[in-house]
């Protein structure tokens, strides 16, 4: 299925190049891929549908509205902020993370989800978004070097344990 | 006939023991390596005698500290003499001196006692792996570290991820590869990145700074 969007000249810039790839994921996580081709003076854009994750989702007993971490809680399994595998399906290559939109979180789990990813962010199991998350604010800092005090290993505890006690969530 | 000897020797001999502290919390690996420092895990145990047995603590360096310690808090000096007395926070005296941390912590778990620096000077710490051969040759046993050694996304395989379920399913109209992402990223020269604040005058007034305040920032003359 591909559908011509526009012809126009385009500076090719070499996107793969300029970009700096920092997560390194094996796999393409996202169901429709675009692809740009140039020939002589007429740039194509396809879209193609690519693979479909749902032969390999995980798939709960409950109501439909209830999100799947709620569930997860109910059965007492708790994510952490070192299970990347997890928290992995929830970020983009770029490394910014997905709206609750897409992802079917609701808003407590989404705030948690946040926070792990800013924990694991700050202990180095992930790394900084290559790309400014907002269109106003543009990214100031080169992404590869951490502040001092995150170069030293770090851990943290339990989500639950340190909202309880009200302490510092890595904001 | 008794054989006393061997019985004898094996329960008064000094054991060398090695201790990774990669990935580890100091303050739960010091309480385990005092306890041993002193001899209490042995059953001829007594508060005044030298029954301890000696630990080579290595990868201190990559010791792992709780939540925001690195950042928020700070060890403070303070001995007998004028001025001494500093805020060092814990990333900088890491930096100086990357075997202090986990010294600091074991100490803080021993008693108070005649016999603590006795104690503590059987514990060997040093940086990395590179131990030298005349203590290396002595160790004959490990002590096991609590914590488990997270993975890292660089270090996660393939087949990791495929056999790992997904966590929700993907809507039809996802894109997830943006083409022009690149034109919101500026990366910044370092003259304009902010130098470091040091507040001055009465509302800086406890504040005991790690580093040199030079007496010439404190007023700005104007000689026109």
């Amino acid at each position: 299925m591909s559908f011509l969007l526009s012809t126009f000249r385009l500076i090719n810039t070499n996107v793969l190049l300029s970009s700096k790839r920092l997560l390194h994921l094996t796999q393409p996580v996202g169901l429709k891929k675009i692809t740009e081709n140039v020939q002589g003076n007429v740039t194509t854009y396809e879209g193609e549908y690519i693979d479909d994750n749902e032969r390999n989702v995980l798939k709960l007993s409950g109501p439909e509205e209830v999100c799947i971490w709620c569930k997860l809680d109910r059965r007492s399994i708790h994510i952490q902020h070192t299970d990347v595998l997890v928290l992995r399906q929830y970020l983009r290559k770029d490394g910014t993370i997905l709206p609750p939109e897409i992802t079917g979180l609701c808003p407590k789990q989404n705030e948690k989800l946040h926070t792990l990813i800013r924990q694991a962010r700050m202990t180095g199991l992930i790394s900084y978004p290559t790309v400014a998350v907002t269109k106003r604010e543009p990214l100031l800092v080169d992404p590869t070097l951490r502040p001092e005090f995150e170069q030293n290993n770090s851990y943290w505890e339990k989500y639950e344990v340190l909202k309880k006690k009200g302490h510092y969530l890595g904001q | 006939m008794a054989f006393n000897k061997a019985q004898q020797l094996a329960t008064f001999s000094r054991v060398w023991y090695l201790f990774d502290a990669k990935w580890q919390c100091p303050h739960l690996s010091g309480e385990k390596i005092a306890r041993i420092l002193r001899g209490e895990h042995k059953p001829i145990y007594y508060p005044g005698e030298s029954t301890g047995d000696c630990v080579v603590a290595i990868n201190t360096r990559h010791v792992a500290l709780r939540n925001d310690a690195w950042r928020a808090e700070a060890l403070h000096v303070r001995r007998e003499y004028a001025k001494t007395r500093y805020d060092i926070p814990l990333f900088k005296l890491h930096e100086l001196d990357p075997t202090k941390v986990l010294h600091l912590c074991v100490l803080n778990c021993m008693p108070m006692d005649n016999t603590r620096r006795y104690d503590m000077a059987r514990l060997y710490t040093f940086p990395d792996d590179a131990v030298p051969a005349h203590l290396l040759r002595n160790v004959c046993d490990q002590i096991r570290g609590s914590r488990v050694i997270p993975k890292r996304l660089d270090n996660v395989t393939s087949d990791d991820i495929e056999k790992f379920p997904q966590m929700f399913k993907w809507p039809k109209e996802l894109v997830l590869d943006d083409l022009d992402r690149d034109k919101f990223v500026r990366i910044v020269p370092p003259e304009e990145i902010p130098k470091r604040q040091v507040m001055l005058g009465q509302r800086a007034g406890r504040q005991h700074y790690w580093f040199h305040v030079s007496t010439s920032r404190h007023e700005e003359v104007k000689i026109n």
